[in-house]
């Protein structure tokens, strides 16, 4: 009697373990993202074309967007009788984004303000009450050179995250910062509105991905303030392709997007950028995927779709190597607990695209 | 600098191997037991070491009553309640109740080990950023620690819950030959194999040891195969020879690759580690039938890409380590039936089962976690069964033929 009931004890001991596991932790923010740049309100629905958009705020009369792209299309549909007037305001917009609208109505741009903030105002209206808005800088849908900035893994630096943007700032052309995850310590609200008011004072936008410190909310919070964890967009000839890998793996629907965002970054510049690298240069670390055989697959189905860059955080240093034979740079110098012993401190990367060469330099522009 | 690290944070969790061999090989009544992420302990055995021949004829020594154990500070169920709590805090409870205080003290000993061990490490990680060059012996550190203090909470649990004499004894002789046929099931949401042939074979010959083993999946290009080689240097080998207990201590060299023909690349691993076992009366003398498995090791890996227009290697390192705490059921007679269970971590993220992924901030570095229990009903056959959670869910159902003396 007194063996069973030690049986039934290690059973119940074997399904807790059980229990502790999550095949697939993302899984919920893949319908976040799903999610990202749909609402709908008074009769008015809002969709972001591939979610390159979060809507931060809707009413009868006023679109509140945070863009997570350079491009951006956005419709608007009325069930009801539209407002005279509709604004749209863009926080972390591109500078010189234009806004074109189709069909044609009437509308004011403020400009880029000292915030990152564009705002539109649209109307009259009329009688239309289908919108096709597109915002974007000129020339953006062509193929040209241009350069961007590499910059992850702030967490509790964030206090000190202005030296950071002043060096940026000081950097000549610079379209955009991409970054890689790891924006606050814990992804609380107030870590997440606190680095979007640092943020004011760089002069470009930041397109980035969520990492794990972003995780310590659940449901994660980024999706609100800064869109999708993953997500595709092409700027100048160059494709971009952020993953969601902050639980060190990519959910099977991402897996699924990544087929489709691969197939139209054939015959492109393609630059992937990810949190958590599938590999970690040091393998006895594994500051990396959970699972082996899952990093390698990954990889493979980059280098089949010849991806030229990849680009990682996580890992608070600065190391370039190659993972199935593509170039890979971590760069986690956003100030979080910096590696020791290695000379490099806090970070940033900036990169020089040339789509039309089909050629990219990265250099390491070093804050401290 | 990186390499001598490991094989430091590889002395650090085969320690306990190490000491028992001075136990297996020595007569002193006192030798020191070093436990993973630990000082030393003094480790005095209640029980004199029985020699396999007299070396001397004497009187036979007048017969001695047993001491009578003393009376329990507290009735059942109270000591196996608080093997759970407090136990989970302070470990040792369940049996400081059970007046065995010495057991109590050791296992005391024991959680402080590792918990001084998790701590110390910890602090050398986030002092380091993870760098480089030390994050190898220093993340061996925080899996012996933080292992070293799951199995103390089991052996609390186990000494207060299970009967003195345990579920059973280890087997003292290991076959010749012990082969395995089954089945493998995999769960893995990332990859599209579920069903595996799996076969294994072990060769003993005294102390040498070979294996080989091999997963097929035909129907989804995949297949794993395996060889391995060791040393068992000191415990049960295969042989007319009895060893004292389960204990052993066994240094070994594996070989793997495992081939994801449907999605283009392969997987090689060469692996050495050192892997060892020590039943618990050796170190807790009043707790029979159970033991600690240990292993710690270091192995290259290289994934080979062969895709169209790719051809690349990617090399990389993996950390092994292995911690269980496992409990022996049957083998009370020569040539009967019994086997054993073990409750294990395995901090390889290769294989099926991979790191564990959760929830949170914490995915990616740790690895899996498994139960694995094997019975003979025969000296000639039996059963092996084992789940895995980590990436992946795992569960494994062999028949074993095995054949020799044991």
């Amino acid at each position: 009697m007194k063996q069973t009931g030690f049986e039934l004890r290690v059973a119940c001991a074997c399904v807790v373990l059980g229990a502790i596991a999550c095949l697939r932790p993302s899984e919920e923010r893949v319908r976040q993202d799903e999610s990202v740049g749909r609402a709908e309100l008074f009769g008015l629905r809002v969709s972001v074309g591939e979610g390159h958009a979060a809507v931060r705020a809707l009413s009868q009369t006023r679109l509140g967007l945070w863009a997570a792209a350079p491009r951006l299309r956005v419709s608007l549909n009325w069930a009801v009788t539209p407002p005279d007037e509709f604004v749209v305001e863009v926080q972390n917009c591109m500078p010189g984004a234009r806004l074109s609208v189709a069909p044609a109505v009437p509308f004011a741009a403020s400009g880029r303000d000292a915030t990152g903030r564009c705002s539109y105002r649209i109307g009259p209206l009329g009688a239309e009450r289908d919108l096709r808005l597109t915002i974007e800088p000129d020339g953006s849908e062509r193929a040209s050179s241009f350069r961007f900035a590499v910059m992850s893994d702030v967490q509790e630096a964030i206090v000190n995250v202005q030296d950071i943007y002043r060096v940026l700032n000081q950097q000549a052309d610079i379209d955009f910062l991409l970054g890689a995850g790891d924006l606050t310590e814990r992804g609380t609200g107030a870590e997440l509105e606190r680095f979007e008011r640092e943020l004011e004072s760089s002069n470009v936008p930041y397109y980035t991905t969520l990492g794990n410190h972003e995780l310590g909310e659940s449901p994660t919070l980024y999706h609100e303030y800064y869109g999708r964890g993953s997500q595709s967009f092409e700027y100048r000839g160059v494709r971009f392709t952020l993953l969601d890998s902050a639980s060190a793996t990519v959910d099977p629907v991402v897996l699924d997007w990544l087929g489709d965002w691969l197939a139209r970054g054939a015959g492109q510049l393609h630059v992937v950028a990810m949190h958590i690298p599938p590999l970690d240069p040091i393998g006895v670390r594994n500051g990396a995927f959970a699972n082996r055989n899952e990093a390698a697959m990954l990889l493979g189905r980059l280098a089949a779709a010849n991806v030229d860059l990849t680009l990682y955080g996580h890992i608070h240093s600065y190391y370039h190597f190659e993972n199935a034979g593509i170039p890979a740079h971590i760069s986690g110098g956003g100030g979080a607990i910096p590696e020791r012993f290695d000379d490099i401190g806090r970070h940033f990367l900036v990169v020089d695209a040339d789509p039309l060469a089909q050629r990219y330099q990265v250099s390491i522009v070093r804050v401290d | 600098m990186v390499r001598f690290g490991v094989l430091a944070g590889l002395l650090l969790v085969s320690g306990p191997a190490l000491a028992a061999e001075a136990i297996e090989s020595g007569g002193e009544a006192s030798v020191s037991l070093s436990l993973p992420g630990q000082l030393s302990a003094p480790l005095q055995l209640s029980a004199p070491l029985q020699l396999s021949a007299p070396l001397l004829t004497v009187a036979p020594l007048p017969t001695v009553a047993p001491a009578p154990s003393p009376a329990p500070r507290a009735p059942t169920p109270w000591p196996e309640l608080a093997a759970v709590f407090p136990g989970l805090l302070v470990h040792g409870s369940g049996v400081w109740l059970q007046h065995r205080n010495q057991t109590a003290q050791r296992l005391l000993l024991l959680e402080g080990a590792g918990v001084f061990a998790t701590l110390l490490s910890v602090v050398v990680l986030f002092q380091t950023g993870a760098a480089r060059d030390v994050v190898g012996p220093t993340v061996l550190t925080t899996v012996a620690g933080t292992t070293t203090f799951a199995l103390s909470f089991a052996a609390n649990l186990y000494a207060a819950w299970a009967p003195r004499e345990g579920f059973g004894a280890p087997a003292k002789k290991l076959p010749w030959l012990e082969s395995r046929v089954g089945y493998l099931y995999v769960y893995d949401p990332i990859f599209d194999y579920r069903h595996f042939l799996a076969t294994h074979l072990d060769g003993r010959l005294g102390a040498w040891h070979v294996s080989a083993g091999a997963l097929h999946a035909p129907a989804q290009d995949n297949q794993r195969f395996e060889l391995g080689a060791g040393y068992r240097v000191f415990g049960p080998r295969a042989g007319m020879e009895a060893a004292r207990d389960g204990s052993y201590f066994e240094p070994q060299l594996g070989f793997s690759e495992h081939r994801f023909d449907g999605d283009g690349f392969l997987s090689r691993v060469l692996e050495l580690k050192l892997g060892g076992r020590i039943d618990t009366d050796r170190y807790l003398p009043d707790v029979h039938g159970a033991f600690f498995q240990l292993e710690a090791g270091f192995a290259k890996q290289w994934f080979v890409h062969d895709l169209p227009g790719v051809g690349a290697v990617t090399p990389t390192s993996l950390l092994l380590a292995h911690a269980g705490f496992g409990m022996y059921l049957g083998h009370l007679l020569p040539r009967a039936a019994g086997g054993e269970l073990e409750l294990f971590y395995d901090h390889r993220h290769d294989g099926f089962a991979g790191g564990l992924k959760v929830r949170g901030l914490g995915s990616g570095p740790a690895g899996h976690f498994g139960l694995a229990g094997s019975y003979l009903f025969s000296p000639g056959w039996g059963v092996r069964a084992s789940t895995e959670v980590g990436s992946a869910w795992t569960l494994g159902l062999n028949l074993v033929i095995v054949a020799g003396p044991a």
